[in-house]
């Protein structure tokens, strides 16, 4: 009669479950590829597929933080705005007030990591909605940008600033390179830092980290100066290729930077997320734009895939992360 | 065997499974989840007008089954007959018209409503143009609220209310609706004694106009007050029904739970350990807190559990709070091995290795959605990383260590506690703290709605632990529990201390005398 009490030294398993859902995003962007190569002649060629990661490689850095943000359950939207401002501001410091190259660059990066610590700030001191803060921030700087465009009229960014971009290493744009570099070391980072480990359980349970200790607040006010400051370096990357200072530029960029880190795996609910899901999520993204590109649909159709593909993706988000 | 009832040796009364009065018949019900087979075969029935309890561990198929009568999963095979009526149609709104509703152990009201509008959410009181009759609308829920004899206004908002008053709404809505069959899970989780004895009282007057009451609990005491019959289930099988005469005992239902008789009663008293010579460990002068509490101070020697119990509103939730800095405090000074505590947040009461369990595994203490060896590392992340990054075959050991320590079943270390049961749940939350190797421990609520089996385990844990050392202040609303624990109990009442008993002065009557000023119902 006793012994149907639960045997407990049963050996317990190591292994993880597979858990499809964190793959979908390589099986839907590998099959697109895959459909590409195919359907089209020029798809496949070396050159198309560089010139894709290259496009990528900019917008990159400004999901990093992004990311970051929203494993933390909190959102960014702020990125787009930062992403323009860095580059024109410190354009603006070269072209105007004659600054040089890379003090130019110190002071363009320090005036985006001040504002990301005052968001965080905000954030964190006063309880605020992250989303509602940074679509004020993000009006707020778009508009110290147009002052930029405005007062540089016409004007190119001097030679240095516009090499930046064009650095290669062993024939490979340094942006690129940069790109798979920190793909790496930051998911290896995200997977087995304690650190990082932390960003998670944040957004999980902000109360339950609390109570074991994690400082929410700081790391949430940090990563929102890290948000700025990647978003800068790789707006910073983007002026010198664009080489003057163009209004569109990260026009709209904070809703494709979600769609991506959506469709990788990233939650609005917090407590998911990679970087590398949402590079793959970015590379699908250029993928199919490229692929409209190939077979010349109409460009102003760009917009509205990006649309559909954002709904499709908070749809299946929400689905999937609906218990939280 | 196992649907063999357990031989007793007083003369209980067993009734038959099914009589031929029967207003609710469940007939061979089996439901599985996968591989999991949660319910097996299970049959019996129940009359109109009487409360029945359902009385089983976690995982013997009460909740299933439940949710089975609620429409909310369907059945594999077997049915369900209300009042002759064969059910086919499995949802929610079925067995909301078939005159079925429940009173969830988590609450399903609407926050930012007000009380009148929770209790009538869907009857609509209109005028001829269609806009809301509010006066009437308030009116109706006064008369309801009246029934309860409690102090809330149905213009209050819900949010507004205690625990207790949001349940009492809840129970208020079933009745309103002119509900048949209404099913209460763990009702009294969130209750102190007074407003248990309140709703024991409403229970009969239900019972007595004919409604039937299907009730769930794991609190034996309160079960064999209330209930007519009582049901016992055990891994997915019907074991048997009581009728609840005199003869009935606790110890008859636990054994018939677990299938086997407890070793030692659940409640034991524990022996007393007058450590009154010992040094100070622990000493809390003047902790105050502007209109949450008056001035307190206590102390706790070295090898000592104290208890502290309450009434809701006595203070006890802020003072187990204050004290680990989940809630600021105007004044006061703790003293921890004769050591001022200069900062008390959590990260630097962790580092003096002072750690919390709180009373709401839910909503904070875990993360459900995490695995158990991601929740096990959280409160000593870095004893298990090396310059920053995470030991994992350290953290699996771990993990492992404690599963096995605390017998916690579970499939593997990467399981998320979402999918365990509430005894697993409290005993990983549990096993985090204790894998730090605390110093002291505040424990609120250490064995919230969780079943018999886990909570003596618990019991035996905590027990364990204070004897290698661990100093615990217990907080909890189960007078029992804290009697079986604790060495001394500071009884709080408005805020205040207002009495501490140790050893031979601990006794129920006085506990509460000292509460509610008052005795039991």
């Amino acid at each position: 009669m006793n012994t149907d009490t639960l045997s407990t030294s049963a050996p317990i398993s190591r292994k993880k479950s597979f858990n499809f859902g964190s793959f979908t995003i390589i099986a839907i962007a590998l099959s697109l590829f895959i459909f590409l190569s195919f359907a089209s002649d020029t798809f496949l060629s070396t050159r198309n597929i560089y010139s894709i990661l290259y496009g990528v490689s900019f917008q990159f850095f400004a999901i990093i933080g992004f990311t970051y943000l929203m494993i933390m359950g909190e959102i960014d939207l702020s990125v787009g705005s930062v992403y323009a401002f860095s580059g024109m501001f410190m354009g603006y410091l070269m072209v105007m007030m004659k600054v040089p190259l890379l003090p130019a660059m110190g002071i363009s990066l320090l005036v985006c990591v001040l504002m990301g610590m005052l968001t965080g700030f905000l954030v964190v001191r006063f309880r605020l909605n992250s989303m509602m803060v940074t679509i004020a921030t993000l009006t707020l700087i778009r508009g110290l940008s147009s002052y930029f465009v405005k007062a540089m009229y016409g004007a190119t960014y001097p030679p240095a600033m516009r090499h930046l971009s064009k650095i290669e290493i062993g024939d490979v744009y340094i942006t690129i390179i940069a790109m798979v570099v920190l793909v790496i070391v930051l998911e290896i980072l995200l997977k087995k830092s304690a650190m990082f480990k932390r960003m998670y359980f944040v957004g999980e349970n902000r109360q339950t980290a609390r109570i074991y200790g994690i400082k929410s607040d700081r790391i949430k006010i940090a990563m929102f100066a890290i948000s700025a400051l990647a978003a800068a370096v790789g707006g910073i990357l983007i002026s010198s290729r664009v080489s003057y200072a163009d209004t569109a530029i990260g026009l709209g960029l904070e809703f494709q930077l979600l769609t991506a880190a959506v469709l990788g795996g990233a939650s609005l609910y917090g407590g998911k997320g990679s970087i590398l899901g949402s590079c793959i999520g970015l590379i699908f993204l250029a993928t199919i734009l490229n692929g409209m590109v190939i077979f010349n649909i109409e460009p102003l159709l760009q917009q509205l895939i990006i649309g559909v593909i954002l709904i499709i993706s908070v749809f299946i988000d929400t689905r999937l992360n609906k218990n939280n | 065997m196992l649907s063999n009832p357990v031989q007793s040796k007083t003369k209980v009364k067993l009734a038959p499974a099914f009589g031929d009065d029967d207003f609710i018949e469940i007939r061979e019900i089996s439901k599985a989840y996968g591989a999991v087979k949660a319910l097996k075969g299970v049959s019996f029935g129940i009359k109109k007008g009487e409360v029945h309890t359902l009385l089983g561990e976690n995982g013997a198929g009460k909740s299933t089954l439940v949710k089975i009568i609620m429409g909310e999963e369907s059945p594999d095979s077997g049915e369900i007959i209300i009042g002759g009526k064969t059910i086919k149609i499995f949802s929610p709104e079925h067995a909301q018209m078939m005159g079925i509703s429940m009173v969830h152990q988590e609450l399903s009201i609407f926050d930012n409503l007000t009380v009148a509008e929770n209790i009538f959410p869907t009857r609509y009181f209109t005028n001829t143009i269609g806009t809301i009759n509010w006066s009437s609308l308030n009116r109706r829920a006064e008369e309801s609220i009246a029934i309860f004899d409690i102090n809330i206004k149905p213009k209050q908002k819900m949010e507004s209310l205690t625990l207790a008053q949001q349940q009492m709404v809840e129970i208020l809505r079933c009745i309103s609706n002119n509900q048949q069959i209404i099913l209460l899970d763990e009702p009294t989780s969130g209750l102190n004694n007074d407003e248990t004895c309140k709703l024991m009282q409403i229970i009969r007057d239900l019972r007595d106009k004919g409604i039937t009451i299907i009730y769930i609990s794991h609190r034996i005491n309160e079960v064999l007050e209330i209930s007519d019959r009582i049901t016992i289930l055990r891994d997915g099988r019907y074991v048997c029904t009581y009728l609840n005469d005199k003869n009935l005992t606790e110890d008859d239902l636990v054994s018939a739970m677990v299938g086997r008789e407890l070793s030692e009663s659940l409640y034991s008293k524990k022996s007393f350990f007058d450590a009154s010579a010992n040094p100070v460990f622990y000493k809390v002068e003047g902790l105050a807190k502007k209109n949450a509490l008056n001035p307190i101070g206590f102390e706790l020697h070295e090898g000592e559990i104290i208890g502290f119990f309450g009434l809701e509103g006595s203070g006890l939730i802020t003072v187990s709070q204050m004290l680990y800095g989940l809630e600021g405090k105007d004044t006061g000074e703790i003293t921890f091995k004769n050591e001022k505590l200069s900062k008390i947040t959590p990260p630097e009461l962790l580092k003096k290795k002072i750690l919390y369990l709180n009373n709401n595994r839910k909503k904070a203490g875990l993360l459900l959605g995490s695995g158990a060896a991601d929740n096990m590392m959280m409160p000593k992340m870095d004893e298990l990383s090396t310059l920053s990054f995470l030991n994992n075959s350290s953290i699996a050991d771990y993990t492992e260590k404690y599963i096995h320590l605390f017998s916690i079943v579970i499939p593997n270390i990467f399981e998320k506690p979402r999918n365990l049961s509430g005894g697993n749940q409290q005993k990983l939350m549990f096993s985090m703290c204790i894998g730090t190797n605390p110093e002291l421990m505040i424990v609120n609520e250490p064995t919230r709605g969780i079943d018999v089996g886990a909570k003596s385990e618990i019991h035996k844990f905590i027990l364990e632990a204070a004897k290698q050392g661990t100093g615990f202040i217990i907080f909890s609303s189960d007078l029992p529990e804290l009697m079986g624990l604790c060495d001394r109990i500071y009884v709080m009442k408005n805020k205040s201390i207002v009495g501490e008993l140790a050893g031979d002065q601990i006794d129920e009557e006085s506990v509460f005398a000292l509460a509610a000023g008052s005795g039991r119902c």
